[in-house]
């Protein structure tokens, strides 16, 4: 306390504010000036009848006819009363404060249209009942949070796929792209991989008992029985498996998918849920290529948009868009994040490719190696913006929203 | 006994009872300063012996003092100045709060973006290819976002209205009319305040002085510049390595030739030699040939032209390099017959000396110098006639070294490298390396050999490069040539 680091040198200020992150399947909350979001809830909600459900534990309890939904839609909200109770459970019930008491921090996409981002003011004053309000670009927090103003941020999340040139912490909104071929997208691919080996997903919550048994043997489970659950739900339950399988065993090779290559790697054992085990090859890798060639590897049974772009496709897309003295220290500034670029690789294989395509300039990629700082870049970097002193000229009072109305946000958050 | 008992018997009267007791034990001097982490009395243990080592104590911190009363830390609202509303704000605050300013809304800088009214605009910023709205739009735009141009460029979105064309800015035309207007609007304000500018004025207003077209080709440039392939960046480093090889290698071929120039510097007596025929001017010459031989030696291998400089300009009435190369030669046979006069090893008189001095001399010393030169004439008569030297054995020497040496270790020594190379040379001749008998002739002529092998296998190496340089520059003028067909 007596020998607290100077404001001139510290630059914080604390005024307890509180940042929501909202992403496609997760939602991160918490109190600005903290490194870890103290809440992280799905960005789901159960729909049984007029009962809605929100938070982990109400959303993995199987429920007759509770079907489960996601109130976003291309990493933008478009379902803003099914938010508003995910945000309101978050702070109320998981946090134990009030949005009354505290300014509030909303991260968007960058592609938000103004529309929404009016409907945020809006929700955030009317229905959270904040004193002062601020939309901040989840791309420019999450530069911040590696320490940059000046970045070619690459955020590969659940849903979307999305890189975003910022120069002295502004967006360059017309150098900005995103595709849907991140985390979800890989999901589907290693469903279809189960299909095709005729593995039947069983979620966790079926299972009573189970037996373990050899390698590639039948599972010996003995499964609990349900009436009316939606195929919503258990789709829900099976993408957890996916996800797992996709965190603990799925990897990038280093270079273009070869199987010759692909088969010399070790492979890794993984067991569902019902016990059956199995071990994954070249399977491992060949479920992730879509990240980078989306169009050489379709999910059975579909095409792809010829004009999909993989990621090191979107980045050089990206840094041709931008103007020709940015480029140089876009491309030295790349900010690797979202909980899709841990796959094991990954980093490696989006530096290998981006010196293939820019031969001549000097590539430096800044992943952090924390996971934790990875999948919340874009909440660490609003924490540390709210906790800024000089950030605290760039909140939208309550006044200035009562005279101007939710247009005020295109003009106060840039 | 005590000396008390002694004076007791020879009755001697007892001192003084005080003196008699042993002085009180002198106090340990101690420094003034205390020491850190050591007892006072552990530190008297010391004496006067100065601390070998100084006894480092861990130190903790300082242990809190529980009963001061705490210092509140209070939950108190504050108004930011950089704020155009009176948004109110929590933040904890130690102590009593005050009213002062808030200390972060001294960071609150904005760009000084100029504003321009209608008659200015239509005075000097109309452009056919901008509207007043436009123009104003972009200002505004340079206010909102402090003059990132790149970022102005994302945001520009301009509606143009029904009867105006469609814009399609570049960032160049966005900074070109920015910068436009700009002096434009320091030239007006100017003629109409009538007040010159300041300095600065002048410096910001070249300072905006927006060269398009240079700007669009420099991005060009660029642009040319990052989208190279590899192959093309390996060639380009190739090529930059040969070339400072290539550098590297003429800059020594040069060295080299200079030096082979030096030594095939043959002597033309073309002038009259006959002003270095006096032993006067003779010890001149050389004395001036002696000079250039270190200054050459100390530059390494300037230009010749320098090298003859000092030579040329020491010697009287040789204007030019004729005279020069004259000179050179001179020289040399004076430095032979000087090098033969020490190889005969025999001492003669001081007389050469003497003889060798200037004889007219400044006029103080004219008796003197009267004396000398009847002594030297003296002894020049009693000289040898020529020709009757060798059969006496007589040889004269300008300067004789001191005490005893053998003839064989004056030979003269050529490099280590050069060394083996005549070694060799003079093994394929049958001569052997080490003289058996080592007359003045058999040395002067041994040395003269050594010389002209040397020289040869100099002219061999310059004769060798010389060759493989043609060769390579044929064989690139054939590959230029077939590459034109």
């Amino acid at each position: 306390m007596a020998n607290a680091p100077a404001p001139a040198v510290y630059g914080g200020d604390e005024i307890s504010a509180l940042v929501i992150d909202p992403g496609s399947s997760w939602t991160r909350v918490g109190f600005a000036g903290e490194d870890t979001p103290k809440v992280v809830v799905p960005t789901f909600y159960g729909k049984a009848g007029d009962k809605i459900y929100v938070g982990d534990n109400d959303l993995h309890s199987p429920r007759p006819g509770m079907e489960i939904l996601s109130p976003m839609s291309d990493g933008c909200i478009n379902d803003w009363e099914m938010t508003v109770k995910i945000w309101d459970y978050a702070l109320s019930r998981r946090l134990y404060t009030e949005a009354k008491e505290h300014p509030l921090l909303i991260t968007e996409p960058s592609w938000n249209p103004p529309k929404d981002r009016e409907k945020t003011t809006e929700v955030a004053f009317e229905e959270l009942g904040v004193p002062a309000f601020y939309l901040a670009k989840e791309a420019v927090c999450s530069a911040f949070a590696c320490g940059k103003p000046t970045a070619l941020v690459v955020d590969v999340g659940s849903a979307v796929a999305s890189v975003t040139p910022i120069i002295d912490g502004l967006v360059l909104k017309k150098a900005t792209f995103h595709s849907d071929f991140a985390g979800d997208y890989i999901n589907s691919h290693i469903a279809a991989l189960f299909k095709s080996k005729n593995i039947t997903l069983t979620p966790h919550f079926m299972i009573a008992k189970k037996i373990p048994v050899e390698i590639g043997q039948p599972p010996q489970a003995t499964l609990k029985s349900f009436d009316g659950l939606t195929e919503s739900f258990l789709e829900f339950q099976r993408g957890r498996i996916l996800n797992e399988f996709k965190e603990s065993t799925s990897g990038v090779l280093e270079q273009s998918y070869n199987e010759v290559i692909a088969n010399i790697r070790p492979s890794r054992p993984f067991e569902f849920p019902d016990g059956y085990n199995l071990n994954f090859g070249a399977d491992r890798y060949v479920t992730t290529e879509p990240l980078f060639q989306p169009q050489a590897y379709p999910l059975p049974d579909s095409t792809v948009d010829s004009s999909s772009q993989g990621i090191t496709e979107l980045i050089t897309t990206s840094v041709n868009a931008c103007d020709v003295d940015a480029r140089a220290n876009l491309v030295n500034n790349i900010v690797l994040i979202g909980g899709t670029s841990l796959l094991q690789g990954f980093t490696e294989r989006t530096n290998i490719e981006l010196n293939q395509a820019f031969p001549g300039m000097k590539i430096r990629i800044q992943a952090p190696g924390n996971s934790s700082e990875r999948k919340y870049a874009g909440w660490i970097g609003g924490s540390i913006l709210a906790s800024l002193g000089t950030f605290h000229q760039m909140w939208i009072g309550k006044r200035e929203y009562d005279e101007i109305g939710p247009a005020v946000v295109e003009k106060r958050c840039k | 006994m005590s000396s008390a008992d002694i004076r007791d018997m020879l009755d001697l009267p007892s001192q003084v009872p005080s003196a008699a007791r042993p002085p009180p034990a002198k106090r340990i001097k101690t420094d003034g300063k205390k020491l850190d982490g050591i007892h006072r009395e552990l530190h008297n243990l010391l004496g006067e012996n100065t601390q070998a080592v100084t006894v480092m104590q861990n130190k903790f911190k300082e242990k809190p003092n529980w009963m001061q009363k705490p210092s509140p830390w209070i939950w108190t609202k504050f108004k930011n100045q950089a704020r155009k509303d009176d948004l109110e704000l929590h933040h904890w605050v130690r102590g009593t709060p005050t009213n002062d300013e808030y200390p972060f809304a001294k960071f609150d800088k904005q760009v000084d973006v100029p504003t321009f009214s209608k008659e200015e605009y239509d005075k000097g910023l109309a452009d056919t290819a901008w509207t007043p709205r436009e123009t104003e739009y972009l200002f505004e735009l340079c206010r909102e976002y402090d003059l990132r141009w790149l970022v102005i460029q994302d945001r520009y979105d301009y509606e143009p209205e029904e009867n105006e064309p469609p814009s399609i800015r570049t960032l160049e035309d966005l900074k070109e009319r920015y910068y436009f207007c700009c002096r434009k609007l320091m030239e007006l304000r100017r003629d109409a305040s009538g007040v010159d500018w300041t300095p600065r004025d002048l410096e910001l207003y070249n300072a905006m002085n927006f060269n398009k077209d240079k700007e669009i080709m420099r991005k060009q440039y660029l642009e040319r510049l990052l989208s190279r392939s590899p192959a093309e960046i390996a060639e380009e480093e190739r090529l930059i390595l040969e070339y400072r090889r290539l550098q590297e290698s003429s800059k020594k071929l040069v060295q080299d030739r200079e030096e082979l120039l030096r030594l095939l510097e043959s002597p033309l007596t073309a002038n009259s030699f006959a002003q270095y025929q006096s032993p006067q001017g003779l010890s001149q010459l050389a004395g001036n040939i002696l000079a250039s031989d270190k200054n050459r030696r100390r530059k390494g291998a300037p230009e010749p032209a320098a090298q003859g400089g000092p030579v040329a300009r020491a010697v009287p009435g040789t204007p030019n390099s004729g005279a020069h190369a004259q000179a050179v030669a001179q020289a040399q046979q004076a430095q032979q017959a000087h090098v033969a006069g020490v190889q005969n090893g025999v001492h003669s008189t001081k007389q050469t000396q003497q003889a060798g001095r200037p004889s007219s001399q400044a006029a103080p010393a004219v008796s003197k110098a009267e004396l000398v030169q009847s002594a030297t004439a003296k002894k020049v008569v009693r000289r040898v006639p020529p020709g009757e030297e060798n059969l006496y054995g007589i040889s004269y020497h300008d300067k004789l070294v001191q005490g005893v040496y053998l003839r064989s270790t004056k030979i003269s020594t050529l490099k280590p490298t050069v060394q083996t190379k005549v070694a060799s040379i003079l093994a394929e001749l049958g001569i052997a390396t080490k003289l058996a008998m080592p007359t003045a002739k058999v040395c002067e002529r041994y040395e003269a050999l050594q010389q002209a092998i040397n020289l040869l296998i100099e002219t061999k190496k310059q004769a060798d490069k010389l060759d493989h340089e043609v060769k390579v520059l044929t064989s690139g003028n054939a590959g230029l040539q077939s590459d034109t067909k």
